[in-house]
């Protein structure tokens, strides 16, 4: 099988401040892995840091590395064309809100000029038929992505992700937005998909993480606190792990290093 | 105890005093300025009517005559320089935008800021020696180019403005199709700042209307045709400055309706600007 992703002593700092401190974690292919924390720890620092979209901060700085399917993004220049085949998936629904509905799907593929004509039209309605929104919006694909609502939105994001044909997807608290219904479908939807794809999921939500993934690793202020089966991390309730996480850093005095708020 | 709260309710009152005839003052001096250039050039515009837009000035004590030649060149020399102002100040804005702090930008933007702090009357002087002198003539060129300089800072700062307000997670979304960084930028965030893009050019336009110090030694004073672009030219407030001091009565009534012109057309672009510039939606 092999791995996905494999970071090694990844830090980050934003400033003088570190999100990331010395993170390691290994992603297996064809799976779900999930990555847990509290608010601030930096769930969505590390999942941007694979993908390098960390580097569109001001004053960010990377150290350590991060391998994709083998090649280190950082420093070989392979790593353009490894993550061309890496899509994401935000919190917040966000389709480009100048394009239409079939454009926000085909954008990606056009642009790199790998499809167009038929070809393209296919590929648009095969990620829309992936992402479970093909038969709402066949009728108006010419129509504004921004006239759907926000559960259709955020399915036009997987399948305009999806239209790059990822081998990785990072998905970043996907569900976090939407109301119950909506979230459900997001995680049939994330378990259909994890037979093809690895998939990379920031979530909060414990049980969400035990429903959708097997492996996983639970940051705390910027640190990799237990990496592995969920079934061991999640061993005790979320909130009391949580609890006792905070409870020891506060008789530690929080050693300072990591800087971003405890919990919300 | 009372006391203080009495002066407080003073002092509350004294500032919006001071504050509230202050802002008064100022709808004064902008409803003036309007309301003397209608009453002035109304009786103009209403007796010359469409010939304003078409006829060439009159003999000096004459007739009316009309504005027609300078329009078409105002139309010429404002539309080049804001093109060719935009050519250039909509990539600058770009690179100051998607490269902030390379030393590229760093150094355009202080070349910008020198530009637009730079007296406009300078910017024409330095056309002057550089173009008028050798072509031995004044020129809808040599005002075009002026009016370029002074229109760019604005066209540039604009642009660079209204990208580095796309909110970070359609910049993310971009970012995240795995795009070379030019393609995203070119193909995505700049079409999806489209309006932000045509308020700068309008804005660089509003500005190039308006100014009279840059195209004084290089647009020439041939206000009674228009005699292409490397021939003398003239401008609407050119126009003003020559005639509104001049002792004819016509002159001085065609001035106005000039006036009357100029502040209608600046405040049509600059309205289209707001609105623009509003109806940008993230």
């Amino acid at each position: 099988m092999g791995e996905a992703v494999r970071v090694k002593d990844l830090s980050v700092w934003y400033g003088s401040q570190k999100a990331l401190d010395n993170v390691s974690i290994t992603v297996p292919r064809g799976s779900v892995y999930a990555i847990l924390g509290p608010s601030g720890c930096g769930k969505s620092t590390l999942l941007r840091a694979i993908n390098k979209l960390v580097l569109l901060r001001d004053g960010v700085r990377v150290e350590g590395e991060v391998r994709v399917f083998g090649v280190d993004v950082y420093r070989d220049p392979r790593g353009e064309e490894v993550l061309a085949r890496v899509g994401m998936v935000f919190q917040t629904p966000n389709p480009f809100p100048h394009l239409s509905i079939y454009d926000n799907v085909a954008i990606g593929p056009r642009l790199r000029g790998q499809s167009k004509g038929r070809e393209l039209d296919e590929l648009v309605r095969w990620a829309l038929e992936k992402a479970g929104l093909w038969e709402e919006v066949r009728d108006r694909l010419r129509k504004p992505a921004s006239e759907l609502s926000g559960g259709q939105q955020q399915r036009l994001c997987i399948a305009r992700a999806l239209a790059l044909r990822p081998g990785l997807l990072l998905m970043d608290e996907p569900t976090a937005n939407l109301d119950p219904l909506n979230a459900a479908r997001i995680e049939e939807l994330v378990k259909e998909l994890s037979r093809e794809i690895t998939i990379i999921l920031v979530t909060h939500d414990a049980e969400q993480a035990q429903r959708l993934a097997r492996r996983g690793a639970l940051l705390f202020m910027g640190r990799v606190v237990e990496e592995g089966l969920l079934s061991g991390i999640l061993s005790r309730p979320y909130s009391k792990v949580l609890q006792a996480l905070v409870a020891k850093c506060r008789v530690a005095g929080g050693d300072g290093e990591a800087t971003e708020p405890l919990l919300p | 105890m009372r006391l203080h709260s009495l002066k407080r309710a003073v002092l509350d009152r004294v500032f919006l005093a001071v504050t509230a005839s202050a802002t008064l003052a100022l709808l004064a001096v902008g409803a003036f300025i309007v309301a003397i250039s209608a009453v002035e050039s109304f009786p103009v515009i209403a007796a010359l009517g469409p010939a304003l837009f078409i006829e060439p000035p009159g003999l000096p004590g004459g007739e009316f005559g009309g504005l027609g030649p300078v329009l078409v060149s105002t139309a010429v020399i404002v539309s080049l320089g804001v093109l060719v102002g935009s050519l250039i100040g909509v990539p600058v804005g770009i690179l100051m935008s998607e490269c902030r702090g390379s030393w590229l930008a760093r150094a355009a933007d202080a070349a910008l800021q020198a530009i637009s702090e730079i007296p406009s009357v300078v910017v024409g002087l330095v056309v002057f020696v550089v173009l008028v002198l050798p072509m031995r003539t004044p020129s809808a060129i040599a005002a075009a180019v002026s009016l370029c300089i002074t229109a760019l800072p604005y066209i540039a700062a604009q642009t660079r403005e209204s990208l580095a307000a796309i909110p970070l997670s359609y910049r993310e979304a971009a970012f995240s199709l795995g795009l070379p960084r030019w393609k995203a930028v070119l193909r995505l965030l700049v079409p999806m700042n489209a309006r932000g893009v045509a308020t700068a050019v309008l804005l660089g336009g509003a500005r190039a209307l308006g100014e009279t110090a840059p195209v004084l030694f290089t647009a020439g004073a041939a206000f009674s045709a228009f005699y292409g672009l490397i021939g003398p030219s003239s401008t609407l407030s050119l126009l003003i400055f020559y005639f509104a001091p001049s002792p004819y009565e016509n002159w001085r009534r065609l001035a106005w309706a000039a006036v009357l012109l100029l502040v209608a057309l600046t405040i049509v672009l600059s309205s289209a600007v707001r609105r623009l510039s509003r109806g940008v939606k993230m």
